[in-house]
């Protein structure tokens, strides 16, 4: 068996001082293309569904000579974006029917075992003129399973289009989560991603979006729970070249034991993104004193008549909700919960499948537990 | 109707640019040789555990490579940096004994007038060495040293020897190395416990050699419950040729001492500015930077405080002006290393005509640092759609009992506080000149008063064409 | 003499982001009148107040603006203000790094077009931001940064009277505040007020009318004044709203 190191992965598009250690990551390469099998195509619609564009399984070949050919994204990095490319064995082709704007989500599920341990799925997803369509992809694994978990997804939207899509990783304490996405948008289109990052022992992700056309418009919602020994290393970047483009990205995330997380969030304006805004925002709420936690939010900008800005706040938990709580007669643990609860709902609450919404809060109660 | 673009024009720099005919004692070869650095620690009748320091620094600077990140710097071809000029002149205490024309350009810098003034004590680089070094009596009646490097090494060997590049050791990058090996002049200021120096003293640093390199090092120790502000000055005449500054600074706050170090960098458009300065501060002591980069062709300047002691406090206060061909990355490090630390980081910049204006940051709070507090505020105002801002902080948090806040915000003038100034009957060039001015007001208020009116008349406008 | 009217809109219509907002608007304020314009939200009152002072991002696509027997349609926003007219924002700008009394001074200065004098501009100043209950301390802050929002209305009235104007335009001056700092501001226009002066004032209640009388009150809607009377009209709006007024734009 091979064991081979991913190197300096994930990289942000500035660097800075290199022992910060935020620059890229390097990661051990669990992948082995021994015993990998086609996935069974599956999907539902959460409800009665009246679609009338194009979903089938995967296939890189309909993919080139399409307009995604001319979108060059590295993803996490040549390695991992390679394999999704070439070795995928689960992934979705979807193309909507311009116009059609279908409210009720589709819902893919990837559950990873033990005899189905490694799932790379590439995914695209076509958004015609003026259509609309919420997709949620859902990777969980048994929590026995050492899963490894390859994804790369590509949008492109079309003019007027909006694309709401929500990714769930809830992999198992010794699982690998690589999640790349990338969105091109054209005039007025919007992407809307809601994350929510439960599991996996490391979980790289990057999200990139271009916001090409004018009055484009981008909305990223993450969670985040870590906890363990794990690696969460998120990179998300904002590109606007159109005119009066519009990003907003607000992640909450919340650290315990000796979980080791970097934010790296990324707004770029380039020349003639007059008009721009974008907007970051991070918070994390750490309860233990081994966490790590690192944030880099880049503001990068050569045009001059743009409005961009980011915060990002790190601490405890407030004592005064939680003295609250508490003589409402909580305990200290139970009101952590809560006020955590409390914290993400908003995002979470942008999940539009309830009983999804219900599993997620289950995990981050059950992952909070622990917590003192 | 084509509105037309007020303009804001760039720094005045005549004052700076006076140049004077390149005379000097002796000047080293072009390049970095061990010969060179021999030469240069014997002209200076070093001990020999400084020339040993040389050498040892020269093979560092060969081992390392040039940083992987930040401003391109194929512009410093090191073959071709003199390293050490010495002035045609010995140090002086008396003005009327420098010669004639060093003394001029000093005088038109307003460094005697100052010293007269407001000072308690002026030291005075041309090139590579001090020319000029005073100090109040009272001062030194109180047990204050304040002095040239290359006296220190001599006279306070002890001192010296225990401090120097301690802090920030020749192997912390490239350019800190060639310091090491070829660093000359500088100051060095010694507060003994519980002695408050009111009034600042000031070091002026002047290149004025085409094609040299300025290598002077600061060393300040305040001791216990003392007190100090130190201004540092720059400036040198625009050359065709590269010329390279690489200081060094060592700050050591002792004890619920304070120290303010303010900085005013106006570097001629030929300067790579590549200083390095760092400050460690123990138990309940305080850093204030106050730091304004105008000048250089490429600056990468960071001040780091290490905040080692309990309760130790660092205030960063920094803005820098970027024009036509400059690339000035520029922001501050700092490391809260015990409990109970707290920082604040304040900066804003400007760019216009082409420039970048970087803010590069890391607020780092280690584990034991619990009740840490940090708040950093970057701000940056585009003035035209063809100069860049970026701004690149890095928070890297080990502790959860610790608040930090961060915030930067990237934007133009507002259309509509142009016109709010303008319903109150001022003209559209002023108003815009008010809120750059009112930008940057925060820090000009904390620089020394002829330094805050020197910012605010870079602020000029021309007078053209209306909003928009 | 025949009054020619300080400030005179004839046939104004006003586009901004290529919708009409004012069609075929007139008014005329003559010197020493207090005219008051009232109309539903949208009506364009905002609009009628930022055309006057010249904001760039309305355009004047056809009638006139004097001022003064000047005609002042394509004037800068600043030549407007130095020849005597005054706008107070409903929200005014926070402008960061200038002291309210250096604005002052810069804008005193640029009207006057004479030096100032510091000792009589301080004391000035001081007995003006008494009789708004103003703490002298405003004077030294930043531009409306980090006020409130009466202390924002309260800054504006101190600018108007310090600058001194012909005409002042009060957009919305009393929304917001409570019964005291409507009596400062109420105190500080009426000290302003004398038979050289004129105001328009554009309010939604009757918290300012009951201290300041006005001339002539408007009803604005639709872009175009469709009804003018005296204080009965503003104290019948209060009671009964602007539907009778619907239905004249409709009808």
């Amino acid at each position: 068996m091979k064991n081979n190191k991913l190197n300096k992965i994930n990289p942000i598009p500035v660097p800075t001082w290199s022992w910060l250690g935020v620059n890229d990551i390097s990661i051990e390469d669990r992948f082995t293309n021994e015993n990998i099998r086609k996935i069974p195509f599956s999907y539902q619609w959460s409800r009665e569904s009246d679609f009338s564009g194009i979903l089938e399984p995967m296939n890189e070949d309909k993919v080139k000579n399409s307009i995604f050919d001319t979108i060059s994204y590295e993803g996490i990095g040549e390695k991992v974006q390679g394999d999704a490319l070439e070795e995928y064995n689960a992934g979705f082709y979807l193309e909507t029917k311009a116009g059609e704007k279908l409210q009720d989500p589709l819902c893919f599920n990837l559950t990873m075992t033990d005899e189905q341990s490694q799932v790379i799925d590439n995914n695209v997803i076509f958004a015609k003129e003026d259509s609309e369509i919420t997709i949620i992809v859902d990777y969980q694994s048994k929590s026995s399973t050492k899963a490894y978990h390859n994804g790369l997804t590509r949008i492109y939207c079309e003019k007027g289009s909006t694309v709401n899509y929500i990714i769930i990783q809830n992999l198992s304490k010794e699982s690998t989560h690589l999640g790349a996405c990338f969105a091109k948008l054209e005039e007025g289109a919007r992407v809307n991603y809601v994350i929510v990052e439960l599991g996996a022992k490391e979980s790289i992700t990057n999200v990139r979006t271009d916001l090409q056309g004018n009055q484009s418009t981008a909305n990223m919602y993450t969670v985040y729970m870590g906890d363990k020994e794990r690696i969460i290393d998120m990179n998300y970047l904002m590109n606007h070249y159109g005119k009066e483009t519009k990003s907003n990205m607000e992640i909450k995330g919340v650290l315990q034991d000796q979980c080791n997380k970097i934010f790296k969030g990324t707004l770029d304006f380039k020349k003639g993104a007059v008009k721009s805004t974008g907007a970051e925002e991070e918070y994390a709420v750490l309860l233990s004193d081994k966490v790590r936690n690192r944030s880099v939010p880049l503001l990068l900008c050569t045009e001059e008549d743009v409005s961009g800005q980011h915060a990002a706040s790190a601490g405890k938990i407030d004592e005064n909700h939680l003295f609250y709580l508490m003589t409402r007669g909580f305990s200290e643990a139970e009101s952590k919960k809560l006020i955590i609860e409390a914290a993400f709902r908003p995002i979470i609450d942008r999940i539009p499948e309830e009983n999804i919404r219900n599993a997620i809060f289950e995990e981050i109660r059950r992952g909070l537990s622990d917590a003192e | 109707m084509a509105k037309k673009k007020t303009i804001v024009e760039d720094i005045d720099r005549r004052i700076y640019d006076i140049k004077n005919e390149d005379k000097f004692n002796y000047k080293s070869e072009k390049g970095l040789t061990k010969e060179i650095i021999l030469d240069i620690s014997r002209k200076k009748n070093e001990p020999g555990w400084m020339t040993d320091f040389r050498l040892k620094s020269l093979e560092t600077y060969e081992a390392m490579g040039l940083p992987t990140w930040g401003p391109n710097l194929d512009a410093l071809d090191m073959n071709n940096i003199v390293t050490y000029v010495k002035p045609d002149t010995e140090m002086k205490g008396d003005w009327s004994e420098v010669p004639d024309e060093i003394k001029d350009t000093f005088d038109k810098l307003g460094i005697p007038k100052a010293e007269h003034e407001y000072l308690a004590g002026v030291g005075a680089q041309y090139d590579s060495e001090v020319v000029y070094h005073s100090i109040k009596e009272e001062l030194v009646k109180q047990g204050v040293i304040y002095t040239d490097m290359e006296t220190a090494v001599r006279e306070y060997e002890d001192i010296i020897k225990q401090y120097f590049m301690k802090l920030v050791p020749p192997n912390d990058h490239k350019f800190v190395a060639l310091h090491g090996a070829v660093w000359s002049g500088g100051s060095f200021v010694y507060v003994p416990e519980g002695v408050q120096v009111d009034i600042p003293l000031q070091s002026y640093f002047r290149s004025n050699s085409p094609g040299a390199g300025q290598f002077e090092h600061t060393l300040i120790i305040v001791e216990k419950g003392a007190k100090l502000h130190f201004i540092e000055g720059c400036s040198a005449p625009k050359y065709n040729v590269t010329n390279l500054h690489a200081g060094c600074v060592e700050l050591y706050v002792k004890e619920d001492a304070s120290l303010r170090y303010s900085t005013i960098e106006n570097w001629s458009r030929n300067m790579m500015n590549l200083n390095t300065k760092r400050a460690t501060v123990d138990k309940n002591g305080t850093i204030e930077w106050i730091s304004g980069s105008f000048g250089s062709k490429v600056s990468m300047l960071y001040p780091m405080s290490i905040l080692k002691g309990e309760g130790a406090k660092s205030e960063f206060t920094g803005i820098s002006f970027a024009g036509k061909g400059q690339v000035l990355d520029t922001g501050t490090k700092v490391v809260h290393a015990a409990p109970y630390t707290s920082s604040t980081i304040n900066t804003k910049s400007i760019s216009k005509g082409g420039g970048e204006a970087i803010y590069r940051g890391s607020v780092k709070v280690t584990s034991n640092a619990h009740h840490s507090q940090s708040t950093i505020s970057c701000e940056s105002l585009m003035l035209d759609d063809i100069s860049r801002s970026d701004t690149i902080p890095a928070l890297d948090i080990m502790n959860d009992e610790v608040t930090i806040g961060h915030e930067a915000k990237i934007g133009r003038i507002s259309d509509e506080a142009i016109f709010y100034l303008m319903t109150r009957g001022i003209s559209e060039e002023e108003a815009k000149a008010m809120i750059v001015r009112g930008f940057a007001e925060p820090i000009a208020k904390e620089l020394p008063l002829e330094y805050a009116v020197e910012m605010n008349n870079l602020i000029k406008l021309e007078l053209e064409g209306s909003i928009g | 003499m025949i009054e020619k009217g300080l400030l005179r809109i004839n046939d104004l219509h006003v586009n901004t982001e290529n919708k009409e907002i004012l069609r075929s608007l007139n008014l005329t304020v003559n010197k020493g009148e207090v005219h008051v314009i009232m109309g539903p939200n949208g009506a364009g009152k905002s609009t009628l107040m930022n055309v006057i002072m010249g904001h760039p991002n309305y355009e004047v696509t056809k009638g006139s603006i004097e001022f003064d027997a000047e005609d002042i349609t394509e004037m800068n926003t600043d030549e407007r203000a130095r020849k005597g007219i005054f706008l107070s924002f409903q929200t005014p700008e926070e402008v960061p790094g200038i002291t309210v009394e250096g604005m002052l001074k810069g804008a005193k200065f640029a009207i006057t077009g004479k030096p100032l004098k510091f000792f009589q501009f301080r004391k000035d100043m001081k007995e003006k931001l008494d009789l708004l209950h103003f703490d002298e301390s405003y004077a030294q802050r930043y531009l409306n940064v980090g006020f409130s929002g009466g202390e924002k209305k309260k800054s504006e009235i101190l600018q108007m009277m310090m600058l001194d104007p012909k005409l002042a335009i009060l957009d919305e001056i009393d929304s917001g505040l409570d019964v005291d700092a409507v009596r400062n501001v109420a105190d500080g226009i009426n000290h302003f007020l004398n038979e050289e002066k004129s105001l328009l004032i554009i309010t939604h209640s009757s918290k300012l009318l009951e201290y300041i009388k006005p001339d002539f009150v408007h009803v604005l809607t639709d872009g175009r004044i469709v009804k003018t009377g005296d204080a009965s009209v503003a104290e019948e709006i209060i009671n009964h709203g602007f539907t009778e007024y619907k239905e004249v734009v409709n009808s």
